[in-house]
C-alpha cells in the first residue's frame, strides 16, 4: 500500500542528534553575531581613542599656543606701553614667561601628536624662537630706558613675527580640523556597514531556525502518522497493511519491527485459514518459546489432528476408541467423545433390534399363514351372519309396530298429567281458603280468652269486696260486743254477714281457677289452630311439589313419545339399513376372498423381509465394539 | 285431623247448652233451695249452752305469724286494711310508722317485732287492729282477723312454758284451742311500749 521512504539524509539520523544539529545550527549562528557585535564595538572605541589622542588634542593645544601667543604679544605691548613702572614690568615679564612655557610645551605636544607636516611645527617654533630674541632685545632695550626705541623695534619686528606664527598656527589648525572630519566620515562609514552586516546575519539565523524546526517535526511527525494509521488498521483486523522504511532512526525501528509484527499476523491468518478449510497439514512454528499465539495454534492443530485420526478410525468401523477431551471445557472433544459413546450404544442397539427383527420376520410368517385359513373360516361366517341378518330384518318390523303402540299410549299418559296438574292447583286453592279459616278462627279463640281476662279482672273486685265485707261484719260484731245484750241479734246478723263474705270469696277463688283453665284451653287452641295452618301450609307446598312432580313426568312422558316416535321412524331406517348389509355382506365375503389371495403375497413380503434382515445383520456386525 | 272426624254437631248442642246456662244468669232453683236451707240449718241450731255475761270475755281473735291472738273486744275500736302508711324515724323497729285513718294520725305497732317473733314480711292481706284503753290509741298489725269470739273466764290457763321472754308477761291466759289472751290494759301501761327519744 503505502511505502514510507524515509530517504533523506534527516531521517537517518537519531532524533537526538537531529534536535542537537538543529539547535546547534542556531546557537553558532547566534555566537557569530555576537562576535562580530562585540568585535565592532572594540573599533568603534579604538577610532573614538585614536579620534581623542589625534585630531582633537592637536586642536586644542594649537589653539593654546594661539591663544598664548596672543597673550604674550599683548603682555609684550603692556611691558613697551608701561615700562615706568617696575613693578608692572617685572608682572607682565613673568606672565609673558608663563605663556612662553605654556606655548612651549603645547608646541611639543603637537609636534608628537601631528598626523601632518611636522616641518610646519618646527617653523611655528622657529619663528617662536626669533620672537624670544625680539622679545629679549625690546625688553633689554626697555630696561635701559630707551622706550622709544623699544617700541620701534617691537613694532617693527614683533607684529611681523606674530603674525606669521598666527599664520602657521591657523594652517595647522586647518588641517586638524579637516583631519577630524575624515575620523568622523569614516566611522559613519563603518557603523553604516556594520548593521548591514548583523542585520543579514540575524535575518539568515531566523530562516535556519524556522527551516529546522520545520524539518525536524516533520520529520518525526510523518512517520508516527503513518504507524498510527497501520495500527488504527490492525486493531480492526486488517493485516493487509504495507509497512516498510529505511530509515535508521528510532521511527524507522518501530516500523519495521511492525512490518515484522503484521508479517507474523498474516502468517498466522493464512495459517489459521488453511486449518479453518480443513487443512491439518500446515506446520505451525511459534515465534518464540514466549510466543502465546503461535503455541496456541500449534496445541490446536495437533489437537484436531487427533481428533482427526479419531474420526478416520470411527468412520472405517472402529468405534472400540475412547476419544480424550483436552480440558474439561473441550467442547469439540466432549461431543466427539459422546458421539462415540453413542454410537457404540446404537450400534449395540441395532444388533439388539436386528435380532429382534429378525424373530418378527419369522412371527410375521407364521402369522400370515395362519391368516390364510382364517380367512376361509370368515368365509362361512359371513354366509352365516346373512342368514341371521334375515331375522334382525322380520324383528325390526315387529319393533316397528310395537313402538306405535308406546307412542299413542304416552300421549294419553301426557293428557292425564295435565288433568292431574289441574286438580293440584285446586287443591292448593282449597287449602289456603283453610289457612283463613284457620286464621279466623285463632283471632276468635284470642278475643274469648281477652273476655275471660276482663272476668279475672271483675272476679278481682269481687273478691275485695267480700274482704271488706268480712271486716265489716267484724267491725259490725264488735260494736254489737259493745252494746252487749241489746247488740246481741246483731252480733248474729253480723256473723252472717261475715260468712256470705267468707262463701263469696270463697266462689270468687273457684271463679279465679276456672278462668285459670279457660285460660289454658284457649292457649291449647290457638296453639292447635297455628299447627293446623303450619299443616295447611305444608299441605301447599306439598301440592306444589306434587303438581311440579306431575308437570316434570308430564314432560318426561312427553319427550318418551317423542323418543317413541324417533324409533319408530329408526326402525323403518334399520329395516333399510339391514337390507344394505345384506348386500354389503355379499361385498365382505368377495373381499375375504381377495384376502387370502393378499395373505399369499404379505407371505412372500414376510419372506423378503427375513432376508433382508440377514443382510442388515450382516452390515452391523462389520462395526467393532468392544 | 289425626283425631279422626270431629263431631260437630256434639260440640254445638254443648255450647248452646252452656249459653243457656250463662244466659239463664239465675242458680239453678234446685241448688238454690240447697243454699238456702243449709243456711237455714245454721242458723236454727242453739248455742251449745247459755253462758252468763259475767264469766265470759268477748274478744277478737287474730292471727299473728300463725299463732292466734286474742284482745278483750272492749279494747277494740275497730277493724281496718292497712293502707298507706308512713315509717318514723328514730323509733324502735316494732313501730310500723303512723297512718292517716279518717283524719286521725294513728301509730302501727308491729307485735311479732315487740314480742321477738320471726317476721313472715307485709302483704296485702295485713289487718290493723284498732286498740284504744281511752287514753292512748295505737294500731296492731295482724296477719289476718278470724273475727269475734266468747271465752270462758275459767277455761283460761296460764301460759304454758314455751311462751317465753316478753310475750309470756303480756298474756293473761291461753284457752284451750291454743288462743292467747293478751293482756292489752298490760301492754299499753307498759313503758317499753311508750316511745321517748329525743335526737340532739
Amino acid at each position: 500500500m503505502k511505502v514510507i521512504n524515509g530517504g533523506s539524509m534527516l531521517n537517518n539520523l537519531k532524533i537526538r542528534s537531529r534536535l542537537i544539529a538543529g539547535f546547534g545550527a542556531i546557537v553558532f549562528f547566534l555566537v557569530l553575531i555576537g562576535a562580530l557585535s562585540l568585535k565592532n564595538l572594540k573599533a568603534q572605541g579604538d577610532l573614538m581613542t585614536e579620534f581623542h589622542e589625534h585630531p582633537f588634542t592637536v586642536t586644542n593645544a594649537i589653539r593654546s599656543v594661539d591663544a598664548n601667543v596672543v597673550r604674550m604679544h599683548r603682555s609684550m605691548k603692556d611691558v613697551v606701553l608701561y615700562a615706568r613702572d617696575a613693578e608692572d614690568l617685572e608682572a607682565s615679564l613673568a606672565d609673558i614667561d608663563a605663556s612662553e612655557r605654556i606655548v612651549y610645551r603645547d608646541l611639543a605636544l603637537v609636534r608628537e601628536r601631528f598626523l601632518g607636516d611636522k616641518g610646519k611645527i618646527d617653523q611655528i617654533k622657529e619663528s617662536m624662537d626669533k620672537w624670544k630674541q625680539v622679545r629679549a632685545r625690546t625688553i633689554e632695550l626697555v630696561r635701559q630706558g630707551k622706550i622709544a626705541e623699544s617700541v620701534a623695534f617691537h613694532k617693527n619686528y614683533a607684529r611681523r613675527i606674530v603674525a606669521g606664527i598666527d599664520s602657521q598656527v591657523n594652517e595647522v589648525l586647518k588641517f586638524a580640523t579637516g583631519k577630524a572630519e575624515s575620523f568622523v566620515q569614516e566611522s559613519q562609514k563603518n557603523q553604516r556597514t556594520i548593521f548591514a552586516v548583523t542585520a543579514i546575519l540575524v535575518l539568515l539565523a531566523g530562516a535556519l531556525a524556522v527551516w529546522t524546526a520545520f524539518a525536524i517535526t516533520s520529520s518525526i511527525t510523518a512517520p508516527l502518522d503513518q504507524a498510527v494509521q497501520a495500527a488504527e488498521r490492525l486493531s480492526q483486523g486488517d493485516v493487509s497493511v504495507e509497512i516498510h522504511s529505511d530509515a535508521g532512526d528510532e521511527l524507522g525501528q518501530l516500523l519495521r519491527a511492525m512490518e515484522k509484527m503484521v508479517l507474523s499476523l498474516r502468517r498466522m491468518g493464512e495459517t489459521a485459514n488453511q486449518i479453518a478449510l480443513g487443512d491439518l497439514d500446515t506446520e505451525v512454528v511459534p515465534a518464540s518459546e514466549r510466543d502465546v499465539f503461535g503455541l496456541a495454534m500449534s496445541n490446536m492443530v495437533a489437537s484436531l489432528k487427533r481428533l482427526a485420526a479419531s474420526a478416520d478410525r470411527i468412520a472405517s468401523g472402529d468405534l472400540t476408541i475412547d476419544v480424550v477431551p483436552a480440558s474439561p471445557k473441550d467442547r469439540l472433544g466432549n461431543s466427539f467423545s459422546q458421539m462415540t459413546r453413542n454410537l457404540r450404544e446404537l450400534s449395540l442397539e441395532i444388533r439388539a433390534v436386528v435380532n429382534v427383527l429378525a424373530g418378527s420376520a419369522a412371527e410375521i410368517m407364521t402369522t400370515v399363514s395362519q391368516l390364510a385359513s382364517s380367512s376361509a373360516q370368515t368365509a362361512t361366517s359371513i354366509s352365516e351372519t346373512n342368514a341371521t341378518v334375515q331375522e334382525i330384518r322380520q324383528t325390526t318390523d315387529l319393533t316397528s309396530q310395537k313402538s306405535r303402540q308406546v307412542y299413542e299410549s304416552a300421549n294419553r299418559a301426557v293428557q292425564v298429567a295435565k288433568e292431574g296438574r289441574e286438580s293440584v292447583s285446586s287443591a292448593i286453592d282449597g287449602m289456603q281458603g283453610i289457612d283463613e279459616r284457620m286464621g279466623f278462627i285463632a283471632e276468635r279463640i284470642v278475643n274469648l280468652s281477652e273476655q275471660s281476662q276482663a272476668i279475672g279482672e271483675i272476679i278481682a273486685t269481687v273478691a275485695d269486696l267480700a274482704e271488706q265485707s268480712n271486716l265489716l261484719a267484724v267491725n259490725a260484731a264488735i260494736e254489737a260486743a259493745k252494746a252487749g245484750e241489746h247488740g246481741k241479734g246483731f252480733a248474729v246478723v253480723a256473723q252472717e254477714v261475715k260468712n256470705l263474705a267468707t262463701q263469696s270469696k270463697q266462689a270468687t277463688s273457684q271463679v279465679r281457677n276456672i278462668i285459670g283453665q279457660i285460660q289454658k284451653a284457649t292457649t291449647a287452641a290457638v296453639l292447635a289452630t297455628e299447627q293446623g295452618s303450619k299443616a295447611v301450609e305444608a299441605g301447599v307446598k306439598q301440592s306444589s311439589e306434587a303438581g311440579e312432580s306431575i308437570r316434570v313426568l308430564a314432560s318426561s312422558i312427553e319427550e318418551s313419545s317423542n323418543a317413541t316416535l324417533q324409533i319408530v321412524t329408526s326402525t323403518q331406517e334399520q329395516a333399510i339399513g339391514m337390507d344394505q348389509i345384506a348386500i354389503a355382506i355379499h361385498s365382505i365375503n368377495q373381499a375375504s376372498d381377495q384376502n387370502v389371495e393378499g395373505s399369499r403375497q404379505i407371505e412372500a413380503a414376510a419372506r423378503n423381509l427375513y432376508e433382508l434382515n440377514q443382510k442388515l445383520q450382516a452390515l452391523v456386525s462389520g462395526y467393532k465394539v468392544a | 285431623m289425626a283425631a279422626g272426624k270431629i263431631d260437630w254437631d256434639d260440640l254445638i248442642k254443648r255450647q248452646e247448652k252452656t249459653f243457656a246456662a250463662a244466659g239463664g244468669g239465675a242458680i239453678a232453683p234446685e241448688k238454690e233451695q240447697a243454699v238456702l236451707r243449709e243456711r237455714a240449718r245454721l242458723l236454727a241450731q242453739r248455742p251449745e249452752k247459755y253462758r252468763d255475761p259475767a264469766e265470759s270475755i268477748d274478744a277478737l281473735v287474730f292471727v299473728l305469724s300463725g299463732e292466734s291472738y286474742a284482745v278483750e273486744s272492749a279494747y277494740v275500736l275497730e277493724t281496718l286494711p292497712l293502707g298507706d302508711f308512713t315509717p318514723l324515724f328514730c323509733t324502735p323497729p316494732f313501730v310500723l310508722g303512723v297512718t292517716n285513718l279518717r283524719g286521725r294520725i294513728v301509730s302501727i305497732v308491729d307485735l311479732r317485732r315487740f314480742f321477738d317473733l320471726p317476721a313472715i314480711g307485709l302483704s296485702d292481706l295485713n289487718r290493723v287492729v284498732l286498740v284504744s284503753n281511752g287514753s292512748m290509741e295505737f294500731g296492731i298489725l295482724a296477719d289476718a282477723i278470724v273475727g269475734m269470739r266468747s271465752l270462758d273466764k275459767g277455761s283460761l290457763k296460764p301460759p304454758p312454758e314455751t311462751f317465753t321472754g316478753i310475750r309470756e308477761e303480756f298474756v293473761a291466759g291461753v284457752s284451750a284451742e291454743r288462743l292467747a289472751l293478751l293482756d292489752l290494759g298490760r301492754i299499753m301501761t307498759d313503758p317499753r311500749i311508750v316511745v321517748h327519744e329525743e335526737v340532739a
